[in-house]
């Protein structure tokens, strides 16, 4: 694949400052195996890391930093081999995927909050994004994303099912938790955006699925948003652009989001929202990321279902600029990497402005 | 009904009082989970639909319909009140996730079913043998990730193979579960969310 990496074109696009010479291509994560047979061997360092996205088409490397990455030791621990269901069941976990705890996490109550060991920004090996910077060619930056940032950082700690009881039987409790989680997480956002390698800020934090929100927007605005808009605040004196990753259906939130000061959604499942109905009414507000479907079209699909897929979103969504194309969440290991391959060449080969399909 | 009421607010412990004084004031089990219970879960229903409720208020809803059941369900045992039917539940091999699961059992019984729960990381054989040990009217299957949802297929397949397909009504559900892969498994119902498998599973029995 044969395409400079220029981070001007992710910026114009995401800024909606009009179409820049191609569409650019955008993933938040992309599976180790896939990278792996995309680069031609294993992806074992910073060096390769950066080497992959150039190879693959990326104008930019996305580096995970922040409380999630940070406590993905703490979720392994409990997951893996020591999973048990709420009848105490020991199960055997056979692979090393982590599952996330729905019922009860590791901070259910104000004492086992106190007594949590919190991590400090210090903690969190920020340095990543310069080393990672370093090793960059010319016209790409570094995104720094901050994965699963407040909402599933504090459901994740207390389990889902502790989280949702808690709302309403230890609301106190939940405040804690958003101020803490919420606090450590702007800080290292902050942090991110005094960075000269990072060119944009990626937010991921689910709080949709397929058929709606997963909590009230009335919840969600008085424990989320304010941290949202603080985060929008810092990125945009930064002159920085901010995604927004959440899976699922969020229509009833995009005013808020939009409030908050981000620039473009991701990854606009198939399933859950109609992208072009988005172009139509928030085009113009945000730049819309990603929906190449998973369910079928990258994950079961050939590579002619897949460019087709492809050209179709090109040709109805990127007129204009403020789209850059992917997946519609990320790229799993169970996506064909043949197709995974037909998207980014067809985006290659089709994606230049002005759009001729 | 104060019991209608007072399990929409999610209080717990309210509804089973209420429920015993409903009994202790002369109303029969049946009465009281119909006109209560199922009622109230209707209701609820009907609103996590309009995205008036969401998960944690159906969750407390639940857990209060729960505490409800725990003192009406040997009654109508009793009594020899049948439930409208069986459903049988469980989420497919290699998936560990029943949140979706939970909830769509504890509305199912709010609904009048007798629910039987197979767990998690259920394997085709595991899900034949049930059908053939308890007979339900319904099978519901659950899945969160793209890759386990293929273990639905297998699961209908292994039914026809024992030759116990014609025996139940399978319905599937989770978050990467559409209506067009449920068609082309062979699936006779897909539903999106808990209220709507309730409303689904009613249509496969023409139950009102």
């Amino acid at each position: 694949m044969n395409s400079q990496p220029d981070f001007g074109r992710v910026r114009t696009a995401l800024l909606l400052e009009g179409e820049p010479d191609r569409v650019p291509l955008a993933e938040v994560n992309v599976d180790n195996s896939i990278k792996a047979a995309v680069l031609g061997r294993p992806v074992a360092d910073l060096r390769s890391e950066v080497e992959f996205w150039v190879a693959a088409g990326y104008d930019y490397v996305p580096i995970h930093v922040g409380l999630g990455a940070f406590l993905e030791g703490l979720y392994e621990d409990r997951a893996l081999g020591r999973f048990t269901t709420s009848k105490q069941q020991r199960l055997d976990v056979e692979e090393d995927r982590v599952w996330a705890e729905e019922k009860t996490g590791v901070i259910t109550s104000q004492e086992e909050f106190e007594a949590f060991q919190w991590p400090s920004v210090d903690d969190m090996e920020l340095s990543v994004l310069e080393d990672v910077g370093g090793y960059l060619p010319p016209g790409a930056k570094v995104i720094g994303v901050l994965v699963s940032a407040i909402f599933t950082q504090v459901w994740r700690l207390m389990g889902f099912e502790t989280f949702c009881f808690s709302l309403a039987d230890k609301p106190e409790l939940v405040e804690s938790m958003f101020e803490k989680v919420g606090m450590i997480q702007y800080q290292v956002l902050k942090a991110m955006t005094r960075s000269r390698a990072v060119g944009a800020v990626w937010i991921t934090d689910d709080i949709a699925y397929t058929e709606g929100m997963m909590i009230s927007p009335r919840e969600l605005r008085h424990y989320l948003f304010p941290w949202f808009e603080r985060m929008g605040q810092a990125v945009r004196e930064a002159d920085l652009p901010l995604i927004y990753h959440s899976d699922g259906r969020l229509y009833p939130v995009l005013d808020d989001l939009i409030a908050c000061g981000f620039n473009a959604i991701h990854p606009i499942e198939p399933k859950a929202m109609d992208i072009e109905d988005l172009k139509e009414t928030v085009g113009h507000k945000l730049c819309l990321i990603g929906n190449i479907d998973l369910s079928y079209t990258l994950t079961r699909g050939t590579p002619q279902e897949v460019e087709e897929e492809v050209k179709l979103r090109l040709k109805t969504i990127a007129p204009g600029g403020g789209y850059c194309l992917g997946s519609s969440n990320s790229i799993p290991d169970y996506v064909r990497v043949e197709n995974y391959s037909a998207m980014r060449e067809a985006v290659l080969r089709h994606g230049g402005y002005p759009i001729d399909i | 009904m104060q019991v209608r009421e007072q399990l929409y607010s999610g209080d717990a412990e309210s509804v089973a009082l209420l429920v015993q004084q409903a009994l202790d004031a002369g109303l029969s089990p049946a009465e009281v989970l119909d006109n209560g219970l199922i009622a109230g879960m209707t209701k609820v229903g009907e609103d996590f639909r309009d995205d008036i409720l969401f998960i944690p208020e159906v969750l407390r809803i639940a857990r209060a319909m729960h505490a409800g059941m725990g003192i009406l369900r040997p009654l109508l045992v009793s009594s020899g009140v049948k439930p409208v039917g069986k459903f049988m539940i469980g989420t497919v091999k290699g998936d560990m996730h029943d949140i979706g699961k939970n909830l769509v059992g504890m509305v199912m019984e709010g609904a009048g079913f007798e629910v039987i729960d197979l767990g998690m990381d259920t394997p085709a054989v595991k899900f034949v043998e049930a059908v053939d040990r308890h007979k339900p009217e319904l099978l519901g299957l659950s899945a969160l990730l793209t890759s386990t949802m293929m273990e639905m297929r297998e699961v209908i397949e292994a039914l026809e193979n024992a030759g116990l397909r014609n025996s139940v009504k399978v319905m599937v559900g989770g978050a990467p579960v559409t209506e067009k892969y449920a068609q082309g498994i062979g699936a006779d119902g897909y539903a999106g969310n808990a209220p709507l498998a309730a409303d689904k599973a009613k249509e496969l029995l023409g139950l009102p």
